[in-house]
């Protein structure tokens, strides 16, 4: 049998992204993003990304299918994210992509976003071994998973209990008089900055925090002390040194997030550590993934910065997978959900119970 | 053969309309189930209808509550898109004062000023609005306003239905209206179509539509995103 002709749909945030693949081979990777218009709000507005998608969908559609020289009849199957995700976002997403299988009479996937973000790395390093651990960091979401099937069978080690990575970077930024989105404008102040320069306190480490939440994150104590120390620096007259301030938060969440990415890869018998998400576009994490990972051991494996961040390619290639595994499709009337655990990897009739 | 259908109310509503007959209808009541049921309606409507070729694609495009006036929008476009076909918008209002007019609710009563005020649900106190005269025709509007705004705008019109109760709109009378538009050789106009973008739309803008009866089919918000920047706040 050809290998499966996939589109994939994704709107689950501010990115329209549609991505084609045959079987692990990427054809396109389209995608329209509004966050030019979300940063005179200093944040993602749900409403404005929704109307963004909607004026998105079909021109990208059609980018997608230019790109990759194929025709929409062509498809095997379509495959969307159903979540988790801003609500209004994901719904466009699904709509659409219920209205393509139905009206090209072929199956539609709704798979879960998180999984995406792990599977796309096999686009471009071959078929993940298992068992093999994520670490997902965005705007949206902060995630320990541990992957057994990328397409099937995903475990939960840990989440953020507040703040997303992303959205700490973010915040930091705008306290510092840094642009939204605040991760590539943190990363590049903070190359001209000592991370040693401030302690900042390094979320959910404590030998009590590691016993409870082990695989944990929480970053909001973190930006509540960047905050504080800026105020007093400030009150008492000093100059406060953006580079030193942006670097040092960097090495904090830097830390803290390899840190227990490295743990569990150890713990769990991983060799492979995956990393996704906006977040891991930063050159920070990246450098000390890749320090940490050598020296345990451990086989880092991380998409180029397109493939990180929210893209339609990721959920294709999830997409695809499932085709392959022989995975029951989803009916057309699935739900969408804001909040999808990552051990619902498809949403499909005996799953979305 | 056209496909209708919408979301701009509680109902997502869809039909199979060929010129002025409904071949196939459906619909389902759930102001927040759009997203679920709609595909699976034009699913069975077209299964009932015997899988007829779809020459266009007619969908409501509000005003209405945005989540649920989009997934309709999307699916309409998305159609469209897959079956090759064009897709037309209309005034999910003009659907409603056709049914009326149709239904020989509006015409069947003593007239008194000779037109009449369609008003739906805009939440927050406020009704989405429009005015038509007695054959349907849309005179004025839509528009988004306080219903104490469209009191005294509307005077002593007679209104449809309940002041800013839940309006059903039916696929079947939007697909009509929208193949007698196409029939008589009226195209979308492109201009509407930067009323719907997002963030160019206050209410005000949308009152130009006046006159105009097939649209873009992009939703009609009406409203701008309550969004303030930083720093306006
Ligand atoms: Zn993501």
């Amino acid at each position: 049998m050809n290998e499966p002709l996939v589109l994939g749909i994704e709107t689950s945030c501010d990115e329209t992204g549609v991505g084609i693949v045959r079987g692990s081979t990427l054809l396109a990777d389209a995608v329209a993003s509004s966050v030019d218009e979300h940063a005179r709000f200093g944040g993602v507005v749900p409403e404005v990304a929704s109307r963004a998608h909607l004026e998105a969908m079909l021109p990208t559609i059609e980018r997608a299918c230019a790109e990759a020289r194929i025709q929409l009849a062509d498809l095997d199957a379509i495959a969307v994210t159903a979540g988790p995700g801003l609500v209004g976002a994901l719904l466009v997403g699904t709509a659409s992509a219920k209205a393509l299988a139905l009206g090209l009479g072929k199956p539609v996937y709704a798979v879960n976003h998180l999984a995406g973000h792990v599977v796309v790395d096999e686009l471009e390093h071959g078929p993940l071994p298992p068992v093999a651990v994520g670490l997902l960091v965005s705007g949206g979401h902060s995630s320990l998973l541990l992957v057994h099937d990328d397409a099937a069978d995903i475990t939960p080690l840990g989440a953020t209990l507040d703040d997303a990575a992303g959205e700490a970077f973010d915040k930091v930024a705008r306290l510092l008089g840094l642009p939204f989105p605040g991760g590539p404008w943190i990363d590049a102040a903070a190359r001209d900055g000592d991370g040693a320069a401030i302690a900042f306190p390094r979320g959910l480490t404590a030998s009590h925090d590691m016993a409870e939440h082990r695989y944990d994150f929480s970053f909001s104590g973190l930006k509540t002390a960047v905050a504080r120390w800026v105020k007093a620096q400030q009150a008492a007259g000093n100059p406060v040194s953006v580079p030193d301030v942006a670097a040092s938060f960097q090495e904090a969440v830097v830390d803290v997030l390899t840190r227990k990415a490295v743990a569990a890869c150890l713990e769990h018998g991983s060799e492979h550590l995956v990393l996704g998400g906006g977040v891991a576009a930063n050159s920070r994490l990246r450098a000390v993934a890749a320090e940490r990972c050598e020296v345990a051991g451990i086989i880092l494996r991380v998409p180029r910065p397109g493939l990180c961040t929210d893209n339609g390619a990721m959920i294709a290639a999830l997409g695809a997978k499932l085709v392959r595994q022989g995975a029951v499709p989803s009916d057309l009337g699935f739900a969408t959900r804001s909040v999808l655990p990552i051990t619902i990897v498809v949403m499909n009739g005996s799953l979305d119970a | 053969m056209t496909l209708a259908l919408d979301t701009a109310s509680a109902w997502s509503t869809v039909a199979v309309v060929a010129g002025d007959v409904v071949v196939a209808e459906a619909e389902h009541h759930d102001p927040r189930g759009h997203a679920e049921v709609l595909a699976t309606l034009v699913s069975q409507v077209l299964a009932r209808a015997g899988q007829p070729p779809i020459d266009v694609v007619a969908c409501g495009v509000g005003p209405g509550p945005y989540t649920g006036l989009r997934i309709g929008v999307t699916t309409a476009q998305v159609l469209g898109l897959a079956w090759r076909v064009p897709v037309v918008g209309i005034c999910s209002l003009d659907a409603i004062a056709a049914n009326a007019v149709s239904a020989g609710g509006v015409a069947g009563e003593p007239a008194r000023t000779g037109a009449f005020v369609v008003a739906t649900d805009a939440r927050r106190g406020e009704v989405y609005w429009a005015v038509y005269d007695l054959a349907g025709e849309r005179t004025s509007g839509p528009f988004v306003g306080r219903q104490a705004d469209v009191d005294e705008a509307a005077g002593a019109l007679r209104w449809v239905g309940e002041q800013a109760g839940e309006q059903q709109v039916r696929a079947g009378v939007l697909g009509a209206l929208a193949n007698r538009l196409l029939a008589a050789g009226e195209m979308p106009g492109a201009a509407v179509r930067t009323l719907s973008n997002h963030g160019t739309d206050d209410g005000v803008m949308a009152g130009e539509l006046t006159g105009q009866r097939l649209l873009a089919p992009f939703p009609l918000y009406v409203r701008r995103p309550d969004a303030m920047p930083t720093g306006a706040a």
